[in-house]
Protein backbone atom coordinates (compact mmCIF):
# COMPACT_ATOMS: atom_id res chain seq x y z
CA UNK A 1 0.00 0.00 0.00
CA UNK A 2 1.80 3.66 -1.02
CA UNK A 3 1.92 5.87 1.96
CA UNK A 4 -1.11 7.92 3.38
CA UNK A 5 -1.98 11.83 3.73
CA UNK A 6 -1.22 11.86 7.51
CA UNK A 7 -3.85 15.20 7.22
CA UNK A 8 -6.21 13.05 5.38
CA UNK A 9 -5.48 9.84 4.36
CA UNK A 10 -5.11 10.38 0.89
CA UNK A 11 -2.53 9.01 -1.21
CA UNK A 12 0.77 10.87 -0.38
CA UNK A 13 2.78 12.69 -3.09
CA UNK A 14 5.83 13.51 -1.49
CA UNK A 15 7.19 11.85 2.49
CA UNK A 16 9.51 14.16 4.27
CA UNK A 17 11.61 11.37 5.94
CA UNK A 18 13.28 14.36 8.05
CA UNK A 19 10.03 15.30 9.50
CA UNK A 20 8.45 11.67 9.47
CA UNK A 21 5.53 13.20 7.50
CA UNK A 22 3.44 12.19 4.14
CA UNK A 23 1.65 14.56 2.65
CA UNK A 24 -1.04 14.27 -0.12
CA UNK A 25 -1.64 16.89 -2.96
CA UNK A 26 -4.14 18.99 -1.29
CA UNK A 27 -2.11 19.26 1.95
CA UNK A 28 1.25 19.60 1.05
CA UNK A 29 1.05 23.33 -0.98
CA UNK A 30 -0.91 24.36 2.30
CA UNK A 31 2.01 22.92 4.00
CA UNK A 32 4.44 25.16 2.24
CA UNK A 33 2.62 28.23 2.56
CA UNK A 34 2.38 28.05 5.91
CA UNK A 35 5.90 27.08 7.04
CA UNK A 36 7.08 29.87 4.39
CA UNK A 37 4.69 31.86 6.44
CA UNK A 38 6.61 30.91 9.53
CA UNK A 39 10.24 30.91 8.49
CA UNK A 40 9.35 34.90 7.31
CA UNK A 41 8.20 35.66 10.41
CA UNK A 42 10.38 33.77 12.90
CA UNK A 43 13.67 34.78 10.79
CA UNK A 44 12.05 38.39 10.76
CA UNK A 45 12.35 38.56 6.83
CA UNK A 46 9.84 41.51 6.18
CA UNK A 47 6.12 42.32 6.90
CA UNK A 48 3.30 43.11 4.73
CA UNK A 49 4.50 46.57 4.30
CA UNK A 50 7.77 45.80 2.48
CA UNK A 51 8.21 46.20 -1.08
CA UNK A 52 9.82 42.68 -2.31
CA UNK A 53 11.62 41.76 -5.30
CA UNK A 54 11.73 38.06 -6.38
CA UNK A 55 14.64 36.91 -8.37
CA UNK A 56 13.25 34.91 -10.92
CA UNK A 57 15.11 32.71 -13.31
CA UNK A 58 12.28 30.40 -14.45
CA UNK A 59 13.57 27.45 -12.02
CA UNK A 60 10.99 25.53 -10.01
CA UNK A 61 12.34 27.32 -6.54
CA UNK A 62 11.89 30.88 -7.53
CA UNK A 63 8.65 30.19 -9.71
CA UNK A 64 7.53 28.31 -6.14
CA UNK A 65 8.69 31.55 -4.00
CA UNK A 66 7.16 34.18 -6.22
CA UNK A 67 4.15 31.86 -6.20
CA UNK A 68 4.05 31.34 -2.21
CA UNK A 69 4.73 35.16 -1.49
CA UNK A 70 2.03 36.21 -3.85
CA UNK A 71 -1.12 33.62 -2.24
CA UNK A 72 0.43 34.97 0.79
CA UNK A 73 -0.67 38.51 -0.15
CA UNK A 74 2.73 40.36 -0.27
CA UNK A 75 3.67 42.72 -2.79
CA UNK A 76 5.94 40.47 -4.76
CA UNK A 77 7.21 41.57 -8.19
CA UNK A 78 10.09 39.41 -10.39
CA UNK A 79 12.67 40.23 -11.86
CA UNK A 80 13.89 38.46 -14.78
CA UNK A 81 17.67 38.53 -16.13
CA UNK A 82 18.20 37.70 -19.81
CA UNK A 83 21.78 35.80 -19.60
CA UNK A 84 22.24 34.62 -23.16
CA UNK A 85 22.85 31.25 -22.39
CA UNK A 86 21.81 28.97 -25.37
CA UNK A 87 23.59 25.69 -25.30
CA UNK A 88 21.45 24.23 -27.83
CA UNK A 89 18.55 24.53 -25.77
CA UNK A 90 17.50 28.05 -26.03
CA UNK A 91 17.54 27.80 -22.29
CA UNK A 92 17.27 31.89 -21.62
CA UNK A 93 14.59 32.26 -24.44
CA UNK A 94 12.72 29.46 -22.43
CA UNK A 95 12.85 30.34 -18.78
CA UNK A 96 12.05 33.93 -20.21
CA UNK A 97 8.76 32.70 -21.62
CA UNK A 98 7.96 30.76 -18.73
CA UNK A 99 8.31 33.80 -16.28
CA UNK A 100 6.28 36.02 -19.06
CA UNK A 101 3.51 33.35 -18.40
CA UNK A 102 3.53 33.33 -15.10
CA UNK A 103 3.41 37.44 -14.65
CA UNK A 104 0.71 37.07 -17.22
CA UNK A 105 -1.80 34.87 -14.95
CA UNK A 106 -1.08 37.14 -11.96
CA UNK A 107 -2.24 40.34 -12.84
CA UNK A 108 -1.16 42.11 -9.34
CA UNK A 109 2.32 41.14 -9.81
CA UNK A 110 4.47 43.09 -12.47
CA UNK A 111 7.81 42.11 -13.76
CA UNK A 112 10.79 43.66 -14.17
CA UNK A 113 13.31 41.71 -17.39
CA UNK A 114 17.13 43.17 -18.16
CA UNK A 115 18.61 41.72 -20.97
CA UNK A 116 22.23 41.60 -19.83
CA UNK A 117 23.57 41.04 -23.46
CA UNK A 118 21.30 44.30 -24.68
CA UNK A 119 22.43 46.14 -21.60
CA UNK A 120 26.10 45.44 -21.34
CA UNK A 121 27.21 44.44 -24.86
CA UNK A 122 28.13 40.89 -23.94
CA UNK A 123 26.22 37.93 -22.44
CA UNK A 124 27.22 35.32 -20.08
CA UNK A 125 29.12 33.15 -22.15
CA UNK A 126 31.26 35.92 -24.34
CA UNK A 127 31.15 37.26 -20.37
CA UNK A 128 33.12 34.43 -19.01
CA UNK A 129 35.27 33.32 -21.94
CA UNK A 130 36.69 36.65 -22.53
CA UNK A 131 37.36 37.45 -18.74
CA UNK A 132 38.40 34.17 -17.77
CA UNK A 133 36.81 34.13 -14.26
CA UNK A 134 35.94 30.77 -13.15
CA UNK A 135 38.62 29.38 -14.94
CA UNK A 136 36.34 28.18 -18.42
CA UNK A 137 33.03 28.09 -16.13
CA UNK A 138 30.82 30.55 -16.80
CA UNK A 139 29.35 29.93 -12.85
CA UNK A 140 31.41 32.22 -11.30
CA UNK A 141 31.07 35.14 -13.73
CA UNK A 142 27.36 34.21 -13.74
CA UNK A 143 27.05 34.76 -9.71
CA UNK A 144 28.95 37.65 -9.60
CA UNK A 145 26.46 39.77 -12.70
CA UNK A 146 23.39 38.53 -11.07
CA UNK A 147 24.55 39.55 -7.28
CA UNK A 148 25.13 42.62 -9.11
CA UNK A 149 22.39 43.59 -11.14
CA UNK A 150 19.83 42.30 -8.81
CA UNK A 151 21.29 44.13 -6.00
CA UNK A 152 21.54 47.59 -8.33
CA UNK A 153 17.77 47.02 -9.42
CA UNK A 154 16.28 46.44 -6.47
CA UNK A 155 17.94 49.89 -4.94
CA UNK A 156 17.53 51.56 -7.96
CA UNK A 157 13.70 50.58 -8.23
CA UNK A 158 13.30 51.61 -4.54
CA UNK A 159 12.20 47.82 -3.11
CA UNK A 160 13.55 46.74 0.37
CA UNK A 161 13.74 43.13 -0.24
CA UNK A 162 15.45 40.97 -2.58
CA UNK A 163 14.07 37.43 -2.68
CA UNK A 164 15.32 34.59 -3.81
CA UNK A 165 14.70 30.91 -4.07
CA UNK A 166 17.80 29.14 -2.48
CA UNK A 167 16.56 25.67 -0.49
CA UNK A 168 18.20 23.77 1.99
CA UNK A 169 20.08 21.87 -0.29
CA UNK A 170 21.68 24.88 -1.65
CA UNK A 171 22.88 25.99 1.60
CA UNK A 172 23.84 22.66 2.50
CA UNK A 173 26.27 22.54 -0.72
CA UNK A 174 27.53 25.42 -0.03
CA UNK A 175 27.86 25.33 3.60
CA UNK A 176 29.70 21.45 3.47
CA UNK A 177 31.98 23.46 -0.17
CA UNK A 178 33.24 26.35 2.68
CA UNK A 179 33.71 23.81 5.78
CA UNK A 180 35.83 21.42 3.88
CA UNK A 181 38.21 24.32 2.32
CA UNK A 182 38.15 26.40 5.54
CA UNK A 183 36.19 29.48 3.92
CA UNK A 184 35.98 31.23 6.50
CA UNK A 185 34.68 34.73 5.33
CA UNK A 186 32.41 32.75 3.32
CA UNK A 187 31.13 30.88 6.23
CA UNK A 188 30.88 34.24 8.08
CA UNK A 189 28.63 35.65 5.75
CA UNK A 190 26.72 32.79 4.96
CA UNK A 191 22.79 33.91 6.68
CA UNK A 192 18.79 33.50 5.57
CA UNK A 193 18.87 36.77 5.87
CA UNK A 194 21.42 39.40 5.30
CA UNK A 195 20.12 43.05 6.62
CA UNK A 196 20.00 46.00 4.03
CA UNK A 197 23.22 48.49 3.92
CA UNK A 198 24.16 51.38 2.69
CA UNK A 199 20.90 51.78 0.77
CA UNK A 200 20.84 48.31 -0.75
CA UNK A 201 17.42 46.22 -0.19
CA UNK A 202 17.59 43.10 2.85
CA UNK A 203 18.42 39.88 0.79
CA UNK A 204 16.02 37.04 2.17
CA UNK A 205 16.32 33.26 1.67
CA UNK A 206 12.53 32.42 2.52
CA UNK A 207 13.03 28.78 1.30
CA UNK A 208 16.07 27.93 2.95
CA UNK A 209 14.84 25.53 4.91
CA UNK A 210 12.74 23.60 2.46
CA UNK A 211 14.59 20.28 0.46
CA UNK A 212 14.97 20.65 -3.59
CA UNK A 213 12.45 18.18 -3.40
CA UNK A 214 10.00 19.45 -1.42
CA UNK A 215 10.58 22.67 -4.13
CA UNK A 216 9.77 21.25 -6.90
CA UNK A 217 6.93 18.90 -5.80
CA UNK A 218 5.11 22.49 -4.82
CA UNK A 219 5.72 23.42 -8.45
CA UNK A 220 4.22 20.40 -10.21
CA UNK A 221 1.55 19.88 -7.66
CA UNK A 222 0.99 23.66 -8.09
CA UNK A 223 0.89 23.16 -12.01
CA UNK A 224 3.70 26.05 -12.20
CA UNK A 225 5.71 25.36 -15.55
CA UNK A 226 9.47 25.58 -14.81
CA UNK A 227 12.74 24.47 -16.67
CA UNK A 228 13.00 21.27 -16.11
CA UNK A 229 16.56 21.34 -18.31
CA UNK A 230 19.22 22.17 -16.23
CA UNK A 231 21.08 25.16 -17.59
CA UNK A 232 24.11 23.96 -19.92
CA UNK A 233 26.70 25.00 -18.11
CA UNK A 234 26.25 23.56 -14.88
CA UNK A 235 26.98 19.82 -16.03
CA UNK A 236 30.15 19.24 -13.89
CA UNK A 237 29.19 22.13 -11.78
CA UNK A 238 30.89 21.99 -8.12
CA UNK A 239 27.18 22.58 -6.61
CA UNK A 240 25.79 19.70 -7.84
CA UNK A 241 28.56 17.26 -6.95
CA UNK A 242 27.86 18.20 -2.80
CA UNK A 243 24.11 18.24 -3.56
CA UNK A 244 24.71 14.70 -4.32
CA UNK A 245 27.17 13.59 -1.72
CA UNK A 246 24.65 15.26 0.76
CA UNK A 247 21.74 13.27 -0.46
CA UNK A 248 24.36 9.71 -0.06
CA UNK A 249 24.11 10.65 3.39
CA UNK A 250 20.74 11.64 3.00
CA UNK A 251 19.66 8.33 2.12
CA UNK A 252 21.01 6.76 4.63
CA UNK A 253 20.43 9.39 7.75
CA UNK A 254 17.24 11.00 6.94
CA UNK A 255 17.16 14.51 8.11
CA UNK A 256 20.91 15.10 8.24
CA UNK A 257 21.35 17.94 5.59
CA UNK A 258 18.83 20.00 7.34
CA UNK A 259 20.57 18.96 10.87
CA UNK A 260 24.17 20.10 9.27
CA UNK A 261 22.79 23.51 8.35
CA UNK A 262 20.38 24.33 11.47
CA UNK A 263 23.20 23.51 13.53
CA UNK A 264 25.42 25.45 11.55
CA UNK A 265 22.95 28.83 11.97
CA UNK A 266 22.38 27.82 15.66
CA UNK A 267 26.70 27.76 16.51
CA UNK A 268 26.42 31.25 14.10
CA UNK A 269 24.09 32.96 16.69
CA UNK A 270 24.09 31.59 19.75
CA UNK A 271 27.49 30.77 20.35
CA UNK A 272 28.70 33.69 18.28
CA UNK A 273 30.97 31.58 16.29
CA UNK A 274 32.51 33.84 13.38
CA UNK A 275 31.28 37.30 15.20
CA UNK A 276 34.75 38.87 15.14
CA UNK A 277 35.58 37.61 11.74
CA UNK A 278 32.42 39.37 10.81
CA UNK A 279 33.17 42.90 12.48
CA UNK A 280 36.32 42.39 10.82
CA UNK A 281 34.96 42.30 7.71
CA UNK A 282 32.03 45.09 8.48
CA UNK A 283 35.63 47.22 8.69
CA UNK A 284 37.05 46.49 5.40
CA UNK A 285 34.10 47.07 3.02
CA UNK A 286 33.75 50.36 1.15
CA UNK A 287 31.64 51.35 -1.77
CA UNK A 288 33.01 51.04 -5.26
CA UNK A 289 34.09 54.29 -6.64
CA UNK A 290 31.86 53.52 -9.47
CA UNK A 291 28.53 51.88 -8.85
CA UNK A 292 29.10 52.47 -5.25
CA UNK A 293 28.14 48.75 -3.74
CA UNK A 294 29.88 47.50 -0.83
CA UNK A 295 33.21 45.89 -1.91
CA UNK A 296 36.32 44.69 -0.58
CA UNK A 297 38.87 45.99 -3.44
CA UNK A 298 40.61 48.75 -3.57
CA UNK A 299 38.90 50.63 -6.26
CA UNK A 300 36.61 49.47 -8.05
CA UNK A 301 34.34 46.20 -7.55
CA UNK A 302 34.85 42.59 -9.44
CA UNK A 303 31.76 43.69 -11.61
CA UNK A 304 32.58 47.09 -12.83
CA UNK A 305 36.17 45.67 -13.46
CA UNK A 306 34.56 42.98 -16.10
CA UNK A 307 33.18 45.74 -18.79
CA UNK A 308 35.37 48.76 -20.60
CA UNK A 309 34.83 52.41 -19.36
CA UNK A 310 32.39 52.85 -23.13
CA UNK A 311 30.24 50.71 -21.11
CA UNK A 312 29.65 51.31 -17.79
CA UNK A 313 29.35 55.08 -18.69
CA UNK A 314 26.25 54.70 -20.91
CA UNK A 315 23.66 56.74 -20.02
CA UNK A 316 21.55 55.80 -17.36
CA UNK A 317 18.50 55.11 -18.81
CA UNK A 318 20.36 52.07 -20.97
CA UNK A 319 20.82 49.94 -17.47
CA UNK A 320 17.35 50.53 -16.80
CA UNK A 321 15.24 46.95 -16.88
CA UNK A 322 11.80 47.10 -18.60
CA UNK A 323 8.74 46.45 -16.61
CA UNK A 324 5.67 44.47 -17.82
CA UNK A 325 2.12 44.64 -15.90
CA UNK A 326 -0.58 42.18 -17.05
CA UNK A 327 -3.84 43.39 -16.34
CA UNK A 328 -7.27 41.96 -17.87
CA UNK A 329 -4.78 40.42 -20.92
CA UNK A 330 -3.40 43.15 -21.95
CA UNK A 331 0.07 44.15 -21.16
CA UNK A 332 1.71 48.03 -20.27
CA UNK A 333 5.20 48.26 -20.84
CA UNK A 334 7.00 51.16 -19.34
CA UNK A 335 11.18 51.18 -19.04
CA UNK B 1 0.48 -3.79 -23.69
CA UNK B 2 3.07 -4.08 -22.06
CA UNK B 3 4.10 -6.45 -19.47
CA UNK B 4 6.85 -4.52 -17.50
CA UNK B 5 7.45 -0.89 -16.38
CA UNK B 6 8.52 1.75 -18.59
CA UNK B 7 11.18 3.93 -16.88
CA UNK B 8 12.27 7.29 -18.17
CA UNK B 9 14.81 9.50 -16.87
CA UNK B 10 15.43 12.22 -19.44
CA UNK B 11 16.54 10.61 -22.74
CA UNK B 12 17.39 7.64 -21.14
CA UNK B 13 14.81 4.83 -20.81
CA UNK B 14 14.49 1.47 -19.01
CA UNK B 15 11.76 -1.95 -18.90
CA UNK B 16 11.94 -3.40 -15.82
CA UNK B 17 9.75 -6.23 -14.13
CA UNK B 18 6.21 -5.01 -12.60
CA UNK B 19 5.34 -5.39 -8.49
CA UNK B 20 8.16 -3.21 -6.97
CA UNK B 21 7.74 0.14 -5.51
CA UNK B 22 9.26 3.42 -7.50
CA UNK B 23 11.96 3.33 -4.70
CA UNK B 24 13.00 -0.28 -5.25
CA UNK B 25 13.38 0.56 -8.79
CA UNK B 26 15.61 4.18 -8.46
CA UNK B 27 17.67 1.13 -6.01
CA UNK B 28 18.09 -0.98 -8.70
CA UNK B 29 19.16 1.25 -11.21
CA UNK B 30 21.12 2.27 -8.82
CA UNK B 31 19.73 5.68 -8.74
CA UNK B 32 19.70 7.36 -5.65
CA UNK B 33 15.97 8.26 -4.74
CA UNK B 34 16.97 11.40 -2.39
CA UNK B 35 17.39 13.08 -6.23
CA UNK B 36 14.40 12.71 -7.82
CA UNK B 37 10.38 12.58 -7.91
CA UNK B 38 8.57 10.07 -9.41
CA UNK B 39 5.38 10.68 -11.91
CA UNK B 40 3.51 7.58 -12.53
CA UNK B 41 1.34 7.87 -15.85
CA UNK B 42 1.30 11.41 -15.40
CA UNK B 43 0.97 11.88 -11.85
CA UNK B 44 3.27 12.53 -9.03
CA UNK B 45 3.25 9.78 -6.47
CA UNK B 46 5.25 9.04 -3.53
CA UNK B 47 7.87 6.58 -3.88
CA UNK B 48 6.34 3.52 -1.89
CA UNK B 49 3.68 3.39 -4.86
CA UNK B 50 4.43 0.17 -6.61
CA UNK B 51 4.39 -0.07 -10.47
CA UNK B 52 1.90 -2.28 -12.74
CA UNK B 53 2.61 -3.64 -15.88
CA UNK B 54 1.83 -1.69 -18.57
CA UNK B 55 2.97 1.65 -16.42
CA UNK B 56 5.10 4.50 -17.30
CA UNK B 57 7.31 5.58 -14.52
CA UNK B 58 9.01 8.49 -15.20
CA UNK B 59 11.91 9.99 -13.17
CA UNK B 60 12.35 13.76 -12.46
CA UNK B 61 15.67 14.70 -11.34
CA UNK B 62 15.37 17.77 -8.34
CA UNK B 63 19.04 18.72 -8.23
CA UNK B 64 20.09 22.01 -9.81
CA UNK B 65 23.52 23.39 -9.96
CA UNK B 66 25.59 26.23 -11.27
CA UNK B 67 25.83 29.47 -9.27
CA UNK B 68 22.02 28.84 -7.95
CA UNK B 69 21.49 33.19 -7.61
CA UNK B 70 17.83 33.02 -8.64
Amino acid sequence: MPRKCRKCGQPAVINMRQHKLALCKAHFPAWIVEQTERFIKKYKMFTHEHRILVAVSGGKDSMALWDVLLRLGYQADGLYLGLGIDGGLEYSDESRKIVKTFAEAHPQTRLHILDIEQTYGEGIPALARRTRRGKGKPCSVCGLVKRHEMNRIAHELGYNVLATGHNLDDEAAVLCQNTLNWQVGFLARQTPVLPESAGFARKVKPFFRFYERETATYAIVRGIDYIYEECPFSEGATTIYYKELLNQLERDKPGAKLHFYLSFLKAREKEALFASRQQEEGVSLHPCERCGQPTTAPRLCAFCRLFPEEILNRPQEAFRPITLQFRTGKASQER
Amino acid sequence: MNENVLVTLRKQQWEVEPGKTARQIMEELDLNPENFLTIRNGDLVDDSTRLLAGDHLRLVAVISGGDHAA
